[in-house]
C-alpha cells in the first residue's frame, strides 16, 4: 500500500532529478539496526519517505537490530559502496567498537558521512517528592552527600548514563547509576519513586511532567528547545555542559563522491519540509540537517568526545 | 455512572462499520499470523504497523489491538495441534492440549480454548474498566525487591509444570535461566558468554530460543512416525463440546485463571506468559489427582489459556494509564499512538477519553469476533491434521525458517535454533520438559536485573529482599514449594517402601 | 546417548544427561566466575551465572548419581535419522537464502527434510517446496512487506 502512495507521488519529480544523473536507477535500503516501531525505525520512514520523493527512488527501510544497531552497522560497512546501501546511525554507532567487543567495523574508516539529521535531547528529571525546584537546588543537595543519591539511565554505557557520566565529572558529583533496560522502565522508577533522578528522553518527561508525575530540572542539549523554553539547558548551571544523541546517515567508505552529493541534498531537501520537521519534533527529535561536508569534518570529534566518555565507563566500576 | 456514559459512547464509536471491519480483520489477520510457527503478535504487529500509519487513529489502534489477542490465541492453536507453541505464553498448554489431540480430541481442546480466552479476557476487560487507575497504581507500588520475589516464585512454579521428576524440571528452569543469560549485563555492559560472536552480544532472540526447543524438537520427534502423530479427529460439531464433567471441572480453573491473569497482566514484564505458567502449576496442586496433569486433560488447557488472555487485557492498563509499555508488543502499539500524534501517558485517559473507552469496548468486541470467528474455524483447523505429517512437517520447518531469518535478517539465526534444536531435542529424549526451560529463559535475566537494582538501592542490605509484604510472602511461598517436591519425592518413595526398578 | 538401554543396573539417559548438565552448568559457571563476583552492592557480572550455573551443576550431579544408585526404567531413544536430515534442512535454508533467495532455500530445506520421513517421496517433496515457495512468498514478502530476497542475487 505504501509503496503504492511513494511511487504515485515519485512520478512527476522523476524527470528533473533523476534524468541529470544515472544514480539511483534502482530502490535505496536504509539499514536501521533497531526494531520496527521504536524512535530510529520512525525516523527512517519519515525521512525516507521524504527523500525517496527527491529521489525519485524508493528508500526501504530495512531492520537489523541487535547490539545497539552494531551489527547494522557492520553490514552497511560491508555493503556494495554503490550508494543503495545506507545506515541511519546514532550515537552508539560512533562509540560501538569502545563499548562492545569486536563491532567489525570503524566509525570513521568504513563509512563516508551523508548527512547530520537530528538530535534527541535527553531531560533531567526528578520525582515529585525530591525536594529540589531548579538546577541549583538538584546541585546543592547532590554536591552535600555524596555517593548518596541514584539516577535512573537506560542501560550502562548509553548515552543516558554518559550524559550522568559528563554531568558528574563536568560538575564535580558523586551520584550512583542504576541502570535500567530501556527507557521505559527508567521512566516508570523515577515516576514511582523507587529513584529519585534519571536522565530520560525528553519526549517522555514532558508527558510525564504534565501529569504531574515528574519534575523536569533541565535539557541535555547545549541550549534550550525551541518548542519548550520553559525548560532550562543543564548548560546555564553548568557551562559547557551538552551530551544530546544525535541522528544521520551513513553510506559504506569507498561510496562515489557525486552520490554521497546526490544523497546529501535530497536529505537536505526533505529535512526543510516544515511538515516533515513537524513530524519529527512531536516525535522527540531536534532537527538539525548538516550537510555531508560540514557533518564529516565534526564527526572525528564526535567520536572522540563519545568514545572518551564511553571508555571511562565500560571498563571502569 | 460515568464509567458506564463513558462506555457506552465507546461502543457507539467502536461499533461503526468501519472500526468493525478494523477489528475483524485485525482478529482474523493476528489469528493466522499466530497459527504460523515462528511468527507471532510481536512480529505482525511490527510488519503492519506502517499500513497503520494511513488509517484513522481509532481504528489503528483497534486493529493493532486485534492482532495482539488475536495473535495470543493463534499461538494457542499452533500449540494444541503440532505442538510448537505460536506464542510463548502458550507454551504451556502444549503440555496438555497437545496430549489431547494426540487422544483425537483437539476439537474440544480449541473448543475450551476458545471458551476459556473468552471468559479470560472479558474478566480481564471488566476489571480494567473498573479498577484502571487502581492497578496501574498497584503496578506502579511494586518495588525491585518485589519483583524479584513474583519471578522467583514463577520459576519455581513453572519447574513444578513438569511432569515426572521435580529435579529435572528445575534443572530445566536453570538451563534456561543460564542461557538467557548470554550477550550483554544490562547493568555492567560486560558480555557474557558471546563465545566471540556479536550476533549474541544482544542475547538470544526469544523467538529463536521458542523455535529450537519447541519447533525443532517437535519435528525430529514426530517425523517419520508410522503411526499418524495425532491420530482420527473427530471433527463433527457435536464432538467439539467437553462433556459435562468436563465442563465442569473447567469452571474453576477458568475463574481461578482470569483472576490471577488480571493481576499479573498489568505488570510490565512477562504478565501473559508468568501468569499462564503459575495458572497451571496452581491447578495442578490444587487438584486431587495432580498426576493426570500433563496426559490431556481440560484444566490444562483451561487454566493457562484464561490466564494468559486476561493478562494480555490487562497488560493495556500500564501502557495507557501510564504511557510506560510493559512488553515488546506494548511498546509497538504506543509507537503506533505516537505516530498518530496521541501521546500515551497520564493524561490519555482523561484528554483521549473517546479513545480509552472505544479502545475498551473494541476489546470486548475484538474477543467476541475471537469467538466467533473460532467455533466454526475449530473445524477447519482440525482438518488440517489430516494433512499427512510427510508433507506437514516440511512445511513446518520452512515456516519456522522464514519467521526466524525476517526477524533480523540474520541467517546465523537459523544456525542457533539448530543448536539450541539439539539441545531440545536432547532434554526431550532424556526426560526434561521445554517448557520451564523457556520460562527460565524469559524470566531469569529479568530477574538478575531486579535482584541487582534491588540489592544496589539497598545498599548491599540482604534483608531488603524481605521487608516488603509483597516479596516476604512470595518467597516464603517459594520456599515451601521448593521444599515441597525434593521432599515429596522421598516421602512418596519411602511409602511406596524400595526404588523401584 | 544411546538407544533403549533394556540393562537395569544403570539408567543411561539419566546419567548421561545428569553429567551433561554438569558440564554445561559447570562451563557456565567457570566463565562466570571471571566476569567477576562483586560484592552484594555492585554485583560483578558473573555473580548471578556463577551462583545458579553452581547450582544446576549440583542438581545436574544428583540426576547422574540418582541414575546409577536408584534408577528408573530408561525408556528414551534417540531418532537419529529424523535429527540428521532435519538439522540439514535447516542447514540448507541458512546457507541459501542469501546467495540464492527464497525459492532455493525453500525448495532445498523441503526435499532434504522430507528425506527424514523414509516414505517421502521426490517429486512430492519437491512440488511441496515450490507450493511453500509461493505460498510463502505471498505472505511474507507481498502482505507483510519483508524485504527477503526471493530470486539468486545474479538474476
Amino acid at each position: 500500500m505504501k509503496k503504492v502512495v511513494t511511487a504515485a507521488l515519485a512520478i512527476p519529480l522523476m524527470t528533473g532529478a533523476v534524468l541529470a544523473q544515472e544514480y539511483p536507477e534502482r530502490p535505496i535500503s536504509m539499514v536501521v539496526g533497531f526494531s520496527p516501531g521504536g524512535g530510529m525505525d520512525t525516523l527512517a520512514r519519515l525521512v525516507g519517505d521524504r527523500a525517496s520523493q527527491e529521489l525519485g527512488q524508493q528508500i526501504a527501510v530495512e531492520n537489523r537490530p541487535g547490539a545497539g544497531g552494531t551489527i547494522a552497522a557492520a553490514h552497511v560497512a560491508e555493503a556494495e559502496p554503490d550508494g543503495y546501501t545506507l545506515y541511519l546511525g546514532e550515537t552508539t554507532t560512533l562509540m560501538g567498537p569502545v563499548v562492545f567487543d569486536n563491532v567489525g567495523y570503524d566509525p570513521i574508516e568504513s563509512f563516508e558521512p551523508v548527512a547530520h539529521l537530528a538530535n534527541a535531547p535527553l531531560a533531567l528529571v526528578a520525582n515529585p517528592d525530591v525536594p529540589v525546584e531548579n538546577l541549583e537546588d538538584f546541585l546543592s543537595l547532590v554536591s552535600e552527600k555524596p555517593g548518596e543519591y541514584f539516577y535512573a539511565t537506560s542501560g550502562v554505557a548509553t548515552v543516558h548514563h554518559l550524559a550522568g557520566e559528563i554531568l558528574e565529572e563536568m560538575a564535580g558529583l558523586d551520584m550512583v547509576d542504576v541502570p535500567f533496560q530501556g527507557g521505559s522502565p527508567s521512566v516508570t522508577a523515577v515516576v514511582s519513586g523507587e529513584v529519585p533522578f534519571g536522565f530520560v528522553s525528553l519526549n517522555a518527561a514532558t508527558s510525564q511532567a504534565e501529569g504531574g508525575n515528574l519534575k523536569i530540572l533541565g535539557v541535555t542539549t547545549a541550549d534550550r528547545v525551541p518548542d519548550f523554553p520553559d525548560i532550562p539547558a543543564i548548560s546555564e548551571a553548568v557551562e559547557g555542559f551538552s551530551a544530546a544523541p544525535s541522528q544521520f546517515v551513513l553510506a559504506p567508505a569507498g561510496t562515489p563522491a557525486d552520490v554521497v552529493q546526490t544523497l546529501s541534498e535530497a536529505f537536505g531537501t526533505a529535512m526543510s519540509d516544515e511538515e516533515l520537521l513537524s513530524s519529527l519534533t512531536a516525535r522527540g527529535f531536534l532537527p538539525d540537517y548538516q550537510d555531508a561536508d560540514t557533518f564529516a569534518s565534526d564527526v572525528p570529534d564526535m567520536v572522540s568526545t563519545w568514545s572518551d566518555a564511553a571508555s571511562v565507563v565500560s571498563n571502569g566500576n | 455512572m460515568d464509567i458506564l456514559t463513558a462506555l457506552l459512547g465507546g461502543f457507539a464509536e467502536a461499533i461503526t462499520l468501519t472500526n468493525l471491519m478494523y477489528c475483524f480483520l485485525g482478529v482474523a489477520l493476528g489469528t493466522f499470523i499466530g497459527v504460523l510457527p515462528g511468527l507471532g503478535a510481536m512480529i505482525g504487529i511490527s510488519l503492519l504497523l506502517p499500513v497503520t500509519y494511513y488509517l484513522e487513529p481509532h481504528s489503528a489502534i483497534i486493529m493493532l489491538a486485534g492482532i495482539y489477542y488475536g495473535g495470543e490465541f493463534g499461538g494457542s492453536i499452533a500449540s494444541i495441534l503440532i505442538n510448537v507453541p505460536g506464542t510463548p505464553s502458550s507454551a504451556v498448554t502444549c503440555i496438555d492440549g497437545n496430549q489431547m489431540t494426540k487422544k483425537g480430541r483437539a476439537a474440544v481442546a480449541l473448543f475450551v480454548t476458545a471458551i476459556a480466552s473468552f471468559i479470560g479476557g472479558s474478566i480481564g476487560i471488566v476489571l480494567m474498566t473498573l479498577f484502571s487507575p487502581l492497578i496501574a497504581d498497584f503496578a506502579l507500588s511494586f518495588k525491585s525487591e518485589d519483583y524479584f520475589a513474583v519471578m522467583l516464585l514463577g520459576l519455581v512454579a513453572s519447574a513444578s509444570v513438569a511432569r515426572g521428576s521435580a529435579l529435572k524440571g528445575l534443572v530445566a528452569v536453570l538451563l534456561g535461566v543460564l542461557v538467557g543469560t548470554v550477550g550483554t549485563d544490562v547493568s555492567t555492559g560486560v558480555q557474557r558468554f558471546t563465545l566471540g560472536f556479536p550476533e549474541l552480544v544482544t542475547g538470544v532472540n526469544l523467538v529463536i530460543l521458542a523455535m529450537g526447543i519447541f519447533g525443532l524438537a517437535e519435528v525430529v520427534s514426530s517425523a517419520g512416525n508410522t503411526l499418524p502423530p495425532s491420530g482420527d479427529q473427530h471433527v463433527r460439531m457435536r464432538d467439539m463440546l467437553p462433556t459435562r464433567d468436563e465442563a465442569r471441572r473447567s469452571t474453576g480453573p477458568v475463574a481461578r485463571g482470569s483472576a490471577l491473569g488480571s493481576l499479573l497482566g498489568a505488570l510490565p514484564g512477562a504478565g501473559p506468559t508468568l501468569s499462564a505458567f503459575l495458572a497451571y502449576s496452581f491447578e495442578k496442586r490444587l487438584s486431587r489427582e495432580p498426576e493426570k496433569f500433563g496426559t490431556g486433560i481440560v484444566e490444562g488447557v483451561a487454566a493457562p489459556e484464561s490466564a494468559n488472555n486476561s493478562a494480555a487485557q490487562t497488560a493495556f492498563i500500564p501502557t495507557l494509564t501510564l504511557g510506560i509499555p510493559g512488553t515488546a508488543t506494548m511498546a509497538l502499539i504506543l509507537g503506533a499512538l505516537m505516530i498518530h500524534g496521541i501521546p500515551p501517558g497520564p493524561k490519555l485517559m482523561t484528554e483521549h477519553a473517546d479513545l480509552f473507552w472505544t479502545l475498551v469496548a473494541s476489546f470486548w468486541i475484538g474477543n467476541l469476533f475471537l469467538l466467533i470467528l473460532n467455533i466454526p474455524l475449530v473445524t477447519i483447523w482440525v482438518r488440517l491434521l489430516k494433512i499427512p505429517y510427510r508433507l506437514l512437517f516440511p512445511s513446518i520447518i520452512c515456516f519456522i525458517c522464514v519467521g526466524v531469518y525476517s526477524v533480523s535478517l540474520n541467517p546465523f539465526d537459523i544456525f542457533l535454533v539448530i543448536a539450541i534444536g539439539l539441545l531440545g531435542y536432547g532434554m526431550r529424549v532424556a526426560g526434561y520438559e521445554a517448557a520451564p526451560f523457556l520460562m527460565g529463559f524469559i524470566l531469569g535475566p529479568l530477574m538478575e536485573e531486579y535482584l541487582r537494582r534491588a540489592l544496589l538501592l539497598g545498599r548491599g542490605d540482604v534483608t531488603v529482599l524481605v521487608q516488603s509484604p509483597v516479596a516476604a510472602v512470595c518467597l516464603a511461598i517459594t520456599s515451601l514449594m521448593l521444599l515441597w517436591p525434593l521432599v515429596g519425592e522421598h516421602v512418596r518413595r519411602l511409602r511406596v517402601g524400595f526404588p523401584r526398578p | 546417548m544411546r538407544t533403549t538401554s533394556t540393562r537395569r543396573s544403570v539408567n543411561l539417559s539419566d546419567l548421561v544427561s545428569g553429567l551433561f548438565v554438569v558440564l554445561l552448568s559447570g562451563g557456565f559457571a567457570l566463565e562466570a566466575f571471571g566476569h567477576g563476583i562483586g560484592t552484594f552492592a555492585r554485583m560483578g557480572a558473573g555473580f548471578y551465572p556463577f551462583a545458579l550455573g553452581a547450582i544446576c551443576a549440583a542438581l545436574g550431579l544428583g540426576i547422574a548419581v540418582r541414575a546409577v544408585i536408584a534408577p528408573t526404567a530408561d525408556e528414551a531413544s534417540v531418532r537419529w535419522r529424523g535429527l540428521l536430515f532435519i538439522c540439514a534442512a535447516f542447514a540448507t535454508f541458512g546457507l541459501l537464502i542469501e546467495p540464492a533467495g527464497l525459492v532455493a532455500a525453500i525448495v532445498g530445506s523441503t526435499v532434504i527434510g522430507a528425506m527424514a520421513d523414509p516414505e517421502s517421496r521426490l517429486w512430492e517433496s519437491l512440488l511441496l517446496g515450490f507450493g511453500l515457495s509461493a505460498g510463502i512468498w505471498l505472505i511474507f514478502v507481498v502482505l507483510l512487506g519483508l524485504s527477503i530476497p526471493v530470486l539468486p542475487l545474479v538474476l
